[in-house]
């Protein structure tokens, strides 16, 4: 570890993309007055003021992006990066983008964060880059009761969720590799875990109302949730 | 915002992605209706009145606020669109009113 935190933070949001008359990519539904995407982004950022901020979108979506960031979040410094067709590919591209900064040590953590979960709070946000910065690697996760999943089944099972954090270096070297081999993992862990199996990563707890929009159902329950925080987080 | 609007999301009745519109009422959701299996999800009617009241009276306390931080970043833009944006708030207001008591 090298001393003071120095992060880039990663917001996904590429999607299906948006065209005109057709369908919107959930991420820039409106929740609650604001598009989730910008509650994401307000949400992920707030810990850290001086961090870079990249918010990786379909090249579809650019002209929507650059409306919404300009009314939703204009306090916020973003840089637009195009993503891929699928995440690792997307993360992959943010990576590239920063490669500059973080082979000079201008970043030393960089933290991907799912676009479509608004209600992870700025306090998970914190506990996952200084548990990344402090340890090599950090994720929040939930401890599920494995009755739910097989009444046979007797291991310790948890749910995994974003904000994921890594030292930036180790992580890029991992989608560095990953491109050269053809590999792709399901999430950011999942390519750490591949090339750097011995970089320790934190399991912190997660949080309940940290939903990733997937049903109609979650839009109802993050509304609910908005509300009782005061449309604050 | 919006009225309807449009998108992908997983619909537990047809156990996939699927296209859905998606009906706000000012800042809440109204309705949403999967365009495969027509399910819908939808507030509970009281309970949906009740927000909107709430919502209402949310957003007429912080409308000030809302307003100066808008002429602070745009003044131009924002003292062009002004007029029309407040001429259109009744009838704005009366569309959601009647999305809320005719769903």
């Amino acid at each position: 570890m090298d001393g003071e935190i120095r992060i880039a933070v990663v917001v996904l949001a590429a999607g299906s993309g948006t065209r005109f008359g057709h369908t919107t990519n959930k991420v820039w539904l409106p929740l609650s007055g604001r598009r989730i995407i910008s509650r994401s982004l307000a949400n992920a950022v707030k810990s850290f003021p001086k961090s870079r901020n990249i918010l990786v979108i379909n090249p579809d979506d650019a002209a929507l992006a650059k409306d919404v960031l300009g009314r939703e979040a204009r306090h916020i410094k973003v840089e637009i990066v195009a993503g891929g067709a699928s995440r690792h590919e997307s993360e992959h591209n943010a990576l590239m983008h920063l490669a500059p900064a973080i082979e000079a040590g201008k970043v030393n953590v960089v933290m991907i964060h799912d676009g479509a979960r608004p209600l992870a709070t700025s306090i998970l946000f914190h506990d996952i880059a200084m548990a990344a910065h402090h340890h090599g690697g950090a994720l929040p996760a939930i401890v599920v009761d494995p009755l739910e999943i097989d009444i046979h089944e007797t291991r310790q099972i948890v749910r995994v969720q974003t904000p994921q954090a890594f030292r930036a270096k180790e992580l890029l070297e991992a989608y560095t590799k990953a491109d050269r081999d053809g590999f792709v993992g399901t999430d950011t862990a999942a390519c750490m875990e591949e090339y750097f199996p011995n970089v320790q990563t934190i399991a912190v707890t997660g949080e309940v109302t940290n939903v990733k929009i997937t049903y109609p159902q979650d839009l109802v329950i993050a509304e609910h949730v908005l509300e009782k925080r005061g449309y604050k987080e | 915002m919006n009225e309807e609007v449009t998108a992908e999301l997983h619909c537990s009745h047809c156990d996939h992605e699927t296209i859905h519109t998606l009906v706000y009422a000012g800042r809440l959701l109204v309705s949403t209706t999967c365009q495969t299996c027509n399910s819908q999800v939808k507030h509970e009617a009281i309970d949906l009145r009740l927000h909107y009241l709430k919502d209402l009276e949310h957003r007429i306390s912080t409308k000030p606020r809302r307003l100066w931080r808008g002429f602070w970043s745009a003044p131009f833009s924002q003292m062009v669109s002004f007029p029309k944006k407040f001429m259109s708030q009744p009838k704005k207001i009366w569309k959601e009113i009647k999305a809320i008591l005719g769903r």
